[in-house]
């Protein structure tokens, strides 16, 4: 028998092959073809591997067909006949969005001149048609709210559950990382919490916040109580600040706000020299504190915050003031929130003279539509509009999101100098409005924008974002039906992020984040809790912006791994302050990687509801013990970072030991104090030890320096701490500023 | 009598009785008092919303039909699990829709409020997944499976506890 010289044989074969796929004798072709790829020959096996490839998705062995035609891929990415065989297989396998990717980048990348390059064309055509046409299904665990979910896994015995896990890797990393499913059904009532609004904490962390609390500017600043005496400002008051109605997020309601004739003598003993009016809580005010404002004068007024000014119930009762206001051109920061009598036709004007106005806070006011507003003045397009403003507060507002939408550029609009912007939505929302006089109810949705691209254009200096709970699944923009992918688009300006927080958004994809957030190289605050789309491939983009970073909030982002995380805190620690963790898949090994890369400058960990075991805590603890020396040597570094990013509750356990002289957060400007036990629900079963504890604490704070913040670690609902570690960590603490937090189920 | 209005703003007069087994519709009503304005349910549809009314009349005299949340717990049987194999005919019958439907139902639940219809709902969709395999419900609710046969084999072995009881 002669021998085949090996060209001939390779060449033989391929005919062979291609002859039975010819014959749909699929089996031949690939004993064929498998044993063509075992011969050792210097001739390119790229197509032979797409033949076999092919015949297995003809005998639909579609996870052979799809081994075979990437590696077709890897071989030739030019080669569309391969990118179309890929697709193809990834669609029977259910892979939709994949197979349409493939396609994608096909079409990208591919040899123009074949003539199968259209095919791929036709193709994508044909399965996007298919994927918005097909009858939509539903993932059980992703495509609802959380609360929903967690009703449904209720039903289910933990074996029942452990079989769920096999489905895919978004359902094993949920169930895995919901504890709560493994031991506490009563989930729902305990988790309330969760859904209060999420603004205050943005708000704090800014500092730049809400009028309602900065006026730090001004060296007169005079707060009193209901039964002060109003003689003693006669002469020198000028700024009236009603703090002691703060608004404690929902329990506002709850407290007395302060009487009208307390307020309007005030205002008459101050003369003309009144700088500044802040009330909260204006719900006691009527038509006399208008009168007594609009009695007078008042050139230097130019903060005016008056928030819940719901006894007044007709527009033309608050007309003078607005007038006013827009005769004095003097404010610069204006807070109207909760407020039902402010028209769309109000802010226009406002805008257009009170054009030194900086700070504008307009939350929750139904009838002001901004499409109206917006519309108004890009027809008359007058430069001087808002001019000036830097800070915006939409919140809790119908059609907020007009102001990031396409509709916003192609009116022409812009704010040049806004640099903060917030609309967050809070889905308390109708238990606000509804202590009211007015009926939000009737204030249905005029105008349906039933297609809202998203688009910062108008806001080219924009650095800080919040859209918290914009994307929720209760947002009348999810109602419409908007997918993440029409939301950023290329031609969709991002501004360069220095804050952005969208928290409560687990109906954005995985992309929408990683394209939001390329641009912006200086972040500094992340706060994407409960956004469960989040994906690996977001923690490889995260690293590129991750050197500035030091607030990160990825509270139940179930879609991150052990090994996300820890990746992340190797790559991104640095200059980590606040880390919140709590609901994820973070467990002993992300807090040993946390001890080994222990941020210099971190004042809280919070890892709760999430796998522990003791030596990842002990480990933990010991690294902030060296962390403290460490700190102690580089207070300058500290306070640069005083003003950004107060950790709520450390302030509050410091406000339970009393030590009041602390000055080190600025605790007079905050909110009033809580309980110590609000702080997490300790309950540690012996409570001699958490009175220790505190007393440990205080007398540490008095000895210490005070520039030294403390460290808070709260670690609820570990299952397994040993002994060993509390006692161990303990030990380690003492002569610390450190605090750490167990709560056991 | 009570008009709601859906996102489309078609209009429903219902007895004000009907209206109020939605806990969010009954605080409203508490809170603004008799009013003749309607109602905007704007995350709702009409459909939907068509729906939702249709279960509440029909349970309108339900003895038990409570949003206590301390109310009617299922006993829970002995590895923690709620019991959902004790749907009514009716209920059932009520709940053959097809899975778009299904799910938002369970979301105008929520959002309104009415604890045995999000109840119901629940175990409706937990059923569909009971007593599958995995396959069967990747096939049910179109997901992909991206599990390598290893990863798989692992979970196999993890899991092996469980599957002995």
């Amino acid at each position: 028998m002669i021998e085949y010289p090996e060209e001939k044989k390779f060449n033989d074969l391929i005919i062979a092959g291609k002859r039975c796929l010819k014959a749909h004798k699929y089996n031949n072709s690939i004993e064929i073809f498998t044993e063509l790829l075992g011969i050792k020959s210097s001739y390119s096996k790229t197509k032979v591997y797409g033949y076999r490839a092919f015949a297995f998705y003809n005998l639909k062995s579609y996870d052979k067909a799809l081994k075979d035609a990437q590696k077709t891929l890897l071989l030739d990415s030019k080669n569309p006949n391969a990118y179309w065989l890929t697709s193809k297989i990834m669609w029977e396998l259910c892979n939709k969005p994949g197979a349409i990717s493939v396609l994608q980048s096909g079409i990208l990348n591919s040899d123009k001149t074949n003539p199968n390059y259209n095919s791929l064309k036709g193709l994508l055509g044909l399965y996007t048609s298919e994927m918005l046409t097909k009858k939509k299904k539903l993932d059980p665990l992703f495509d609802i709210p959380i609360e929903i979910t967690f009703f449904i896994l209720e039903y289910f015995s933990i074996t029942e559950l452990i079989s769920l896990k096999r489905v895919c890797k978004s359902w094993k990393n949920f169930i895995d990382s919901s504890q709560i499913l493994w031991k506490d059904v009563t989930f729902l009532q305990q988790n309330t919490s969760t859904l209060t609004p999420r603004t205050f904490f943005i708000k704090d962390t800014l500092n730049s916040n809400l009028i309602l609390k900065d006026h730090s500017e001004t060296s007169y600043k005079m707060s009193f109580l209901e039964n002060t005496t109003t003689n003693c400002f006669k002469n020198n008051c000028y700024n009236l600040y009603f703090a002691d109605n703060f608004i404690d997020n929902q329990k506002f309601f709850k407290k007395q706000p302060i009487s009208e004739k307390i307020i309007t003598s005030s205002i008459n003993n101050a003369s003309s020299q009144l700088a500044s009016i802040i009330i909260p809580d204006s719900r006691n005010l009527g038509s006399g504190f208008i009168s007594a404002l609009t009695k007078k004068s008042h050139p230097r007024l130019s903060t005016f915050c008056v928030s819940r000014l719901s006894k007044i119930t007709e527009t033309s009762k608050i007309l003078p003031l607005i007038r006013n206001f827009l005769h004095t051109n003097h404010l610069t920061k204006l807070c109207f929130s909760y407020n039902s009598l402010i028209t769309s036709e109000i802010v226009y004007n406002i805008g257009l003279h009170c054009t030194n106005l900086k700070t504008l806070d307009l939350s929750c006011t139904p009838n002001v539509d901004w499409g109206l507003v917006l519309t108004q003045t890009a027809k008359h397009s007058n430069k001087e509009w808002f001019k000036e403003l830097q800070e915006l507060y939409v919140e809790n507002q119908l059609h907020n999101y007009i102001l990031v939408s396409n509709n916003m550029s192609q009116l022409g609009i812009n704010f040049k100098k806004l640099k903060t912007l917030s609309l967050a939505w809070n889905i308390n929302k109708y238990r606000l409005m509804g202590l009211s006089t007015f009926n939000p109810f009737t204030e249905a949705e005029k105008i349906n924008y039933r297609i809202f691209e998203l688009n910062f254009a108008a806001f080219p200096n924009l650095i800080h974002a919040c859209l918290d709970g914009l994307f929720e699944i209760y947002t009348p923009v999810l109602s419409f039906g908007l997918t993440s992918t029409d939301v950023v688009n290329s031609n969709t300006y991002i501004p360069n992020f220095c804050l952005f927080s969208c928290a409560s958004s687990n109906n954005l994809s995985n992309n929408f984040f990683i394209s939001m957030l390329q641009h912006s190289k200086k972040l500094k605050y992340l706060n994407l809790a409960k956004s469960r789309n989040i994906q690996n491939s977001f923690i490889e983009s995260i690293l590129h912006f991750s050197s500035f970073l030091t607030v990160l909030n990825l509270t139940e982002c179930v879609g991150l791994s052990a090994s996300d995380l820890n990746l992340l805190i190797q790559q991104c620690s640095q200059h980590l302050e606040i880390l919140e963790l709590a609901s994820t898949n973070a467990d002993d090994s992300t807090q040993l990687t946390l001890a080994k890369f222990m941020p210099k400058c971190i004042r809280k960990i919070n890892l709760d509801q999430t796998l522990s075991t003791g030596s990842g805590l002990l480990a933990i603890s010991k690294a902030i013990k060296n962390m403290y020396y460490l700190c102690s040597k580089c207070n300058s570094i500290l306070s640069d970072f005083e003003n950004y990013c107060n950790c709520l509750e450390s302030i509050q356990a410091y406000q339970e030991n009393k030590i009041k002289d602390l000055d080190i957060l600025n605790l007079e400007s905050r909110t009033p104090k809580r309980k110590f036990s609000e702080l997490g629900k300790l309950k540690v079963q012996n409570t001699q030890n958490i009175n220790n504890k505190n007393h440990v604490q205080s007398s540490n704070i008095q000895r210490s320096n005070i520039t030294i913040k403390n460290i808070l670690i709260s670690v609820k609902n570990c299952n397994y701490i040993s002994l060993e570690a509390v006692e161990n960590s303990r030990e380690q603490l003492k002569g610390t500023l450190t605090k750490i937090l167990y709560q056991f189920c | 009598m009570v008009i709601l209005k859906s996102s489309e703003n078609q209009l429903f007069n219902v007895d004000r009785a009907v209206a109020e087994k939605s806990v969010l519709i009954k605080n409203m009503l508490e809170d603004i008092g008799e009013t003749d304005e309607p109602i905007p349910i704007s995350n709702v549809s009409g459909e939907v919303l068509k729906k939702v009314i249709e279960y509440c009349e029909y349970h309108k005299n339900d003895e038990g039909f409570s949003n206590d949340p301390d109310a009617d717990t299922d006993i829970d049987n002995f590895d923690g699990a709620a019991s959902s194999d004790n749907i009514e005919p009716w209920d059932e019958k009520f709940m053959d829709l097809d899975q778009e439907m299904l799910f938002e139902l369970l979301l105008a639940s929520n959002y309104l409020n009415i604890k045995p219809l999000l109840e119901l709902g629940c175990k409706t969709v937990a059923n569909m997944m009971k007593g599958k395999s995995a396959e069967e419900i990747r096939k049910l609710f179109n997901i992909h499976n991206d599990f390598t046969p290893e990863e798989e084999e692992q979970i196999r072995k993890e899991n092996e506890w469980a599957e002995d009881q």
